[in-house]
């Protein structure tokens, strides 16, 4: 009887298994979870970009961490755009977000509600406007961090020297 | 007249001589990283005077009266603020009669954000029934002045007994921008309940995701 149930109940995953197969487009991270991504990446750049559906500059802006990536693509560096919408709204908002547009880069969501609870724990000097942008070289590093639109030039004149660029 | 009159010899002075009582660094509240600028816990305000939505000039020596005042840099413009705007109308109509009356500031520069024109933050205050000043701070001067960096930005200032306004929190109005109903911590009623008690506000600073001010380029 169990292996009867069991049977079927795998039927039945099988059967639900393509509709979910569809490549998700984010995942919702809370800080622990981000810090320990960071964290595993000890050799890698981290060009962070905090970001929201709602914000315009910063949708301006997604565009030169596209190309960022593209252009260190054999490198260790990796671009991550961390989404800060509601997490009432995350799902909805960056679903029909990234849907419709072209974004290549890994597209996190922090699923945390308390802002002021996780701010100062990713760069104390962040006052909590968005775009902001934390690059993370390999360890043991410094941080470098900015708060505001950056354009293309900018991120290259950061990344640059943290990457073996002949 | 366009021109903000805040009276830069006042400012310095009262720099000058509130950094001789300043608390000490390991209090943490004066603590401010190098590249941060503007107002910090304690600071005494100049007497701001701006624009209001009716024409009129309001300055902050206005409110002689009034126990303190809750500025707040916000805009028409960004969702954060309009997630606040309810809450916003609903302190000042709970808080002015306590004195402490709500003054909302809109430091976008136009030109990039044309949603935030004179005009249209008449509108806005017009359709919305706003019961308190929406001042227009044209030149940024304002915002540079309180170190504000975001929308909706808040600033709890105190009279002290000398009738002068001293900032006693900056930040955020609470801790669910998303949710009004969702709310656990009210960090600016706290910090008001505080000061009414002659105590200083804890925290007295929180940080909150917010639209960076468009600034003037």
């Amino acid at each position: 009887m169990i292996r009867t149930l069991l049977a079927s109940f795998g039927l039945l995953l099988l059967a639900i298994a393509p509709a979910q197969a569809q490549k998700a487009l984010f995942q919702s991270v809370n800080i622990q979870a981000f810090d320990q991504r960071l964290a595993a990446g000890a050799d890698t750049v981290f060009v962070v970009n905090f970001w929201a559906t709602w914000c315009a500059p910063c949708i301006r802006e997604l565009p030169h961490f596209d190309a960022l990536q593209k252009e260190y693509a054999d490198k260790k560096l990796k671009v991550l755009l961390v989404s800060v919408d509601a997490p009432s709204r995350a799902k909805t908002a960056l679903n029909g977000f990234l849907e419709d547009r072209n974004v290549h880069c890994e597209v996190l969501h922090l699923n945390e509600s308390k802002p002021h609870e996780y701010i100062d724990r990713i760069a104390p000097q962040w006052s909590g406007s968005i775009p902001a942008t934390l690059v993370i070289p390999p360890s043991p590093g410094k941080r470098l961090f900015h708060e505001g639109e950056m354009s293309l030039n900018e991120l290259h004149h950061w990344i640059k020297p943290l990457i073996n660029v002949p | 007249m366009k021109r903000i009159f805040v009276s830069l010899s006042l400012v310095l002075l009262t720099a000058a001589v509130f950094s001789a009582f300043r608390p000490s660094p390991e209090t943490a509240l004066a603590k401010k990283s190098a590249d941060e600028a503007g107002y910090d816990i304690g600071s005494e305000v100049a007497n701001v005077k701006l624009k209001n939505i009716d024409g009129k000039m309001v300055a902050f020596a206005d409110y002689q009266d009034q126990k303190g005042l809750i500025v707040i840099f916000t805009c028409n413009t960004c969702p954060y603020a309009v997630a606040y705007e309810q809450r916003i109308m609903d302190l000042d109509k709970k808080y002015r009669e306590l004195g402490y009356p709500v003054v909302a500031i809109n430091p976008n520069d136009v030109q990039r954000q044309p949603g935030d024109s004179f005009e249209a933050m008449q509108q806005r205050a017009k359709e919305k029934g706003y019961t308190f000043p929406y001042l227009h701070d044209e030149t940024q001067e304002v915002a540079k002045l309180f170190g504000a960096t975001r929308t909706p930005h808040v600033y709890l200032l105190k009279k002290n007994n000398a009738g002068n306004f001293r900032v006693a929190f900056i930040g955020s109005i609470d801790d669910n921008y998303d949710d009004a109903s969702q709310v656990e911590n009210r960090f600016l009623e706290n910090a008001i309940k505080a000061v009414e008690a002659g105590n200083a506000p804890e925290p007295a600073k929180v940080k909150a995701i917010g639209c960076t001010i468009k600034w003037r380029e």
